[in-house]
């Protein structure tokens, strides 16, 4: 088998090889903890190290076709909404009159990732989830003339469009960017440089919380977060987006950071943001999709919002050039 | 022989993806699922998809093996769904309702379980309304007590009902839950092993949530 068809520009493969050789460690050290101590329960572990190959496997030959293939990344995060708006629907309370209304809401990914694929569309990739998809949605849930719960299935069903649908669709918007607003590593750096982030991120809070965690920051929706953890989180996120920046993005130092830490705090939100879905609907996982992980929704957490963030900070800065903010305070 | 052939192809390309991709599982306690046959696995009935998830559970070499307890009066004697159920769902037709000769209803289960095959058996008798659970019939304690060494795997399905329920035709995509339960066997009198079984069967269904229609 020949993988001949892959690229990925730049650094974009250096960076795709050493996030291996880091998941290579990483299972070098279960291995010796499991040699080490044959009584301890490792599975949990194994499951989640074992996921964790499959995503970055699957990531990579999603990003690396694209250049051969232009559907191909458009495909695989359509296939992550998919996934995500099928566990909050599942986790979610929903009534059966607004069966229609589901369908609606499953042809909505494949709509919002036809406008995802082109800037030509970009206007209708921004609003017509708003515009059109929430009126028929609307519309279809009047037919039946049902008012009681109709405003919580509304409510729900928009927010699922909204975490699962609208913002992973950003990540794939990416690749309509022209080639040149990113000459470092084109689209693939750009999905590499936040999802790496916003993935770390999650780890650096978990890792800093574990060993400095006292004050609790949220106990009520999120009891193991901390504001230790929170704020180690931002340092490392920012000191690690200073050293991965130059080579994925176009971005200045000064940019660089700045992203870092907006990166850092937007995870930090949207983790929270799920969390709270979960506590309120009753659920620990989203479903049991990535073994060790748990759901979909939970691996996707942090990109909710960090997702549509950066890509509209890239958009502005990078691809518009700052707009009038950078030509009439003159920076940039 | 072709038929089999036509019921791995069944599997492998239409099934398999179907419950996979567009359905979903989260199972708790897979490896409590059968090994070998023979076996009585016992299932709350909520869809049409019901058989056809557990089905999927389980792996492809037991095939040959799984045999569908199915309603006679329904699935049989409509042309097309008839042929499909009987040569590739392979099922074994039983008469609902009180038995009114002096033959026995279950004959052909029995027959299968001494083959060394896997029934799937619902006893609620019906689908019903989702993620309600109907009281049981007897006929799967008349199975069980008159085979106390084949093995009798609860397992609870939830949110298949939502998938397809009764009266809809389109399957919309959920996330199904499956439980399974230890094993019983049916060594004690028909009552109070149907008891034990639904009692079973209740505190699975209490161990995974969905969340019911509104």
């Amino acid at each position: 088998m020949t993988l001949a068809w892959l690229s990925y520009p730049g650094s974009t493969s250096w960076v795709l090889a050493s996030i291996f050789v880091g998941l290579s460690v990483a299972t070098l050290f279960v291995i010796i903890a499991h040699l080490a101590d044959r009584e301890r329960d490792l599975r949990e572990l194994w499951a989640r190290m074992k996921t964790w190959w499959i995503i970055m496997i699957v990531l990579a030959l999603a990003l690396g076709s694209a250049e051969a293939w232009r559907p191909a990344p458009y495909m695989f995060f359509g296939f992550i909404s998919f996934i995500g708006l099928k566990e909050f629907l599942s986790m979610v309370p929903t009534r059966r009159v607004d069966r229609p209304v589901f369908v609606i809401a499953y042809l909505t990914i494949a709509m919002q990732y036809v406008w995802a694929s082109s800037l030509h569309y970009h206007g209708l990739f921004q609003m017509s989830l708003f515009v059109y998809v929430c009126p028929l949605i609307v519309v279809v849930m009047l037919i039946n003339q049902r008012t009681e719960g109709f405003l919580t299935s509304l409510g729900t069903m928009l927010c699922g469009l909204l975490i699962a649908v609208y913002a992973p669709s950003h990540l794939a918007h990416l690749f309509a960017l022209p080639p040149g607003a990113n000459p470092q590593g084109g689209a693939i750096g750009l999905v590499l440089y936040v999802v790496l982030l916003s993935q770390g991120n999650d780890i650096a809070q978990y890792v800093w919380g574990k060993c400095l965690g006292r004050r609790r920051i949220i106990p009520l929706v999120s009891p193991n977060k901390t504001w230790e953890g929170f704020g180690g989180g931002v340092v490392t996120t920012t000191l690690a987006s200073l050293v991965i920046a130059p080579y994925l993005t176009p971005f200045s130092i000064l940019g660089s950071m700045a992203l870092g830490a907006i990166i850092a705090v937007a995870g930090f939100l949207g983790d929270v943001f799920i969390s709270a879905i979960k506590r309120d609907v009753g659920v620990k996982d989203a479903s049991m999709f990535l073994p060790g992980h748990g759901g979909m929704l939970d691996r996707i957490d942090s990109l909710t919002i960090t997702a549509p963030l950066f890509f509209h900070l890239t958009y502005y800065f990078v691809y518009m050039k700052g707009g009038w903010v950078c030509s009439t305070l003159s920076f940039g | 022989m072709f038929y089999f052939i036509l019921r791995v192809i069944f599997h492998i390309f239409l099934l398999r993806p179907f419950m996979y991709v567009w359905v979903g599982f989260n199972v708790k306690h897979i490896e409590r699922l059968p090994q070998k046959g023979p076996a009585i696995i016992v299932g709350n009935h909520n869809s049409h998809l019901d058989t056809l998830a557990l089905e999927t559970l389980l792996p492809l070499h037991f095939l040959k093996k799984i045999r569908p307890v199915a309603a006679a009066d329904y699935f049989l004697g409509k042309g097309f769904l008839s042929w499909f159920m009987l040569r590739i769902m392979r099922i074994i037709p039983v008469c609902r309702g009180a038995s009114t000769g002096t033959s026995d209803p279950l004959a052909t289960c029995h027959e299968a379980l001494k083959r060394g095959h896997i029934l799937i058996i619902y006893p609620e008798g019906s689908r019903g309304s989702p993620g309600k659970m109907e009281e049981f019939k007897k006929g799967i304690a008349w199975l069980a007590t008159q085979h106390p060494d084949v093995p009798v795997y609860p397992v609870c399905l939830n949110g298949l009902g939502k998938v397809l329920p009764k009266g809809s035709i389109f399957p919309i995509p959920f996330f199904c839950d499956v439980a399974v339960g230890e094993t019983m066997y049916g060594t004690e009198d028909r009552g109070s092993f149907l008891c034990r079984l639904e009692s079973c069967m209740r505190s699975l269904a209490c161990e995974i949530k969905v969340q019911p229609w509104i």
